[in-house]
């Protein structure tokens, strides 16, 4: 389907397109009705008076262990807004997902997995929300917890609170796989974010404009008696991912702390000199000293690992690609923000 | 004007041959292609652009030249053009009337030696659907400016043209291809030789204006596969691109890989700076490269290799 958008005037209206991009890896049993379900909210679109429609859906393989990929491209003989890229190897969903970001057009792109665990029709209140609050993502957030299971969604939102605390990212308990996000900003992290990268921290680099919105969430694989694509392992290697992406507070609390021995080996070395020069003795002979040596100079080495993690963090990040700016044209927003109702209503 | 044949058919009787008119980057790289799939240049004729009243006698020069040769067929491929995105009516009026006049005398030349004609025209994607997204091979073109005009008018006078037995209109995306600093050169490779030269680049778009980039040595294998395959092709119309889109900051980001230097860019947002992309799938029928790092690492290694 095409788009045929024109100037944003008085005179005519411009159409904004969202693009949906789900990576792919073992999600032969849930595609089609995935498909179905993408395409009945864009058919509520184009019947709305709402100037917004789904262009086009970016399905990335990933190293499919099942046969996704035949599945997909039967759909895509059907629908001609279907794409499919095919990773040459698995790089892992933050990868998929850039990939399948970086293939798009849309000028708002949604992100969701295989499963039906993020159902499409939440779709235009992810856009509703984002609209209404000025922002530039919208992250869904579980009503429950997705996996009904009490160890595994607690473990997770534990992980990401001290992940939150380690890296002074108050989002990151928002992270969610399904989310919207401004195409320029989505496609701009997608092209900055590095092998390694976690992509939810490559978006905060451009933007803080961030919101979230309540929705279902249901682990089909597991009710359905399958075993879950989450497990512990899994959350690990997020969790480190996340941490390597970020700027850490652990090596600035170090920093301090080498700071803070400094401040206290000067005093204690006023004190020991003041007694000496009024002729107090001390009780236990060379402790005075000892301690004092051995607090100036830990602190010293703090500080020297401080300056030293400092300059990697730097460095490390522009690796990684942080921009220095980005620039963002939100001047589209104002003429959704008149079909808000219709959005919240779809 | 460059006329080719297959070098193995030169002494055997009636043979197809292929005529290319233009050998800018376009036109250069079909010819590159031509070379490498055995075709043998047979005669070159510059043609003079400026003595626009000429143009017919040198065509009618170029036949003489040629007379002798015993075609069965000839594909004339159009590559040529000086017109670009900000060209004014006057220029671009000018630039149809001179192609009118050498494909009118072309034409009809090889009609009167009953030597049947094909017509390959490269037109442009971004001149025909400017400001559009997610197009596809069925959309109907929309141009904005002279220029995209010229392209649909070229493309409306090929159609007609009597004595055309088959055509095709390859609609180019955004083509990219050598470093050549005498010459026009589209925004990648003025990007690397400015960030080679550790000068700003001036690009009108922003740092999030989508495109979608093409190759032109993907361009000039794509061409020549088209040479065999015409009478086979449904479509008289067909997007020869990568369909990937790209935005700037992309692209940006992968020739700062390349050369490893920062380059410095000053954006400004135009009127022209709008998005064109293409929707998948394209169905071109022959394999394009959309290995854009790839391709940008041959032409910074083919020029450097030349300094």
């Amino acid at each position: 389907m095409e788009i045929k958008p024109t100037e944003i005037s008085e005179e005519h209206s411009y159409t904004n397109i969202i693009s949906v991009v789900c990576p792919v890896y073992s999600g032969e049993h849930f595609l089609v009705e995935l498909t179905e379900q993408i395409a009945h909210v864009r058919n509520k679109f184009t019947a709305s008076s709402a100037p917004v429609t789904i262009g086009e859906a970016v399905f990335v393989i990933d190293e499919a262990i099942d046969k996704s990929e035949a599945v997909l491209r039967e759909l895509q003989q059907q629908h001609d807004w279907i794409n499919v890229i095919t990773l040459s190897t698995g790089y892992g969903q933050h990868a998929a997902t850039a990939a399948g970001i970086l293939h798009t057009s849309g000028d708002w792109i949604v992100t969701l997995d295989e499963d039906l665990q993020h159902h499409p029709k939440y779709i235009p209140q992810l856009l509703a929300q984002a609209i209404s609050r000025q922002a530039d993502i919208t992250y869904a957030s579980p009503l429950q917890g997705p996996h009904n299971h009490f160890l595994r969604d607690g473990t997770s939102r534990l992980i990401k609170k001290m992940i939150s605390w380690l890296t002074n990212n108050r989002h990151v308990s928002d992270f969610n796989s399904f989310r919207l996000i401004r195409g320029s900003i989505a496609r701009a992290a997608a092209s900055v974010m590095g092998h390694d990268g976690y992509y939810d921290v490559v978006l905060g680099w451009f933007t803080h404009r961030i919101t979230v919105l309540k929705t279902e969430m249901k682990d089909i694989r597991v009710q359905q008696g399958e075993a879950s694509g989450y497990t512990f392992k899994k959350l690990l290697s997020h969790a480190r991912r996340m941490f390597v992406s970020s700027q850490t507070k652990v090596m600035r609390s170090i920093g301090m702390l080498g700071l803070l021995a400094l401040m206290l080996s000067i005093g204690l070395g006023i004190y020991i000199l003041q007694g000496v020069l009024m002729g107090d003795a001390l009780n236990v002979r060379g402790w005075s000293s000892l301690a004092f040596l051995t607090l100036f100079f830990g602190s010293v080495t703090c500080m020297l690992f401080f300056v030293l993690f400092e300059y990697l963090s730097i460095l490390t990040l522009h690796n990684q690609g942080k921009p220095t700016f980005y620039s963002v044209d939100r001047t589209a927003d104002k003429q959704l923000l008149e079909h808000i109702d219709t959005l919240k209503t779809l | 004007m460059n006329l080719f044949c297959q070098r193995e058919s030169l002494s055997a009787g009636p043979h197809p041959a292929v005529m290319v008119i233009g050998s800018g980057l376009i036109g250069s790289e079909i010819i590159r292609s031509l070379e490498s799939d055995h075709y043998q240049l047979v005669y070159r004729s510059k043609l003079r652009w400026h003595h626009r009243s000429e143009l017919d006698a040198q065509c009618r020069l170029f036949f003489s030249e040629v007379a002798s040769l015993q075609l069965s067929q000839i594909t004339v491929i159009w590559a040529a053009g000086k017109a670009s995105f900000t060209s004014s009516s006057a220029e671009t009026a000018r630039e149809y009337e001179d192609f009118q006049t050498i494909l009118k005398t072309l034409s009809s030349y090889f009609q009167s030696h009953s030597i049947p004609v094909h017509v390959i025209l490269m037109s442009s994607a971004g001149g025909l659907f400017e400001g559009r997204r997610l197009v596809g091979q069925a959309s109907e073109p929309l141009p904005l400016r002279p220029y995209g005009q010229l392209k649909l008018d070229q493309e409306q006078f090929v159609s007609d043209l009597e004595g055309v037995d088959q055509h095709l209109h390859l609609r180019l995306t955004s083509v990219y291809g050598k470093i050549s600093p005498r010459n026009r050169m589209g925004l990648i490779p003025t990007l690397l030789y400015n960030g080679l030269q550790n000068r700003v680049s001036y690009i009108i778009g922003r740092q999030d204006t989508i495109r979608d980039y093409v190759y032109a040595g993907d361009v000039g294998r794509a061409v020549v596969q088209c040479i065999y395959t015409l009478p086979e092709i449904e479509r008289r119309s067909l997007i020869l691109g990568s369909s990937k889109p790209s935005s700037l900051l992309e692209v940006q980001q992968c020739v700062e890989s390349i050369i490893q230097r920062k380059l410095f860019v000053n954006y400004t947002a135009e009127k022209n700076s709008s998005s064109i992309t293409f929707s998948e799938p394209l169905n071109f029928p022959f394999l394009v490269n959309d290995a854009m790092h790839t391709n940008i690492s041959k032409i910074y290694h083919a020029f450097a290799g030349h300094r």
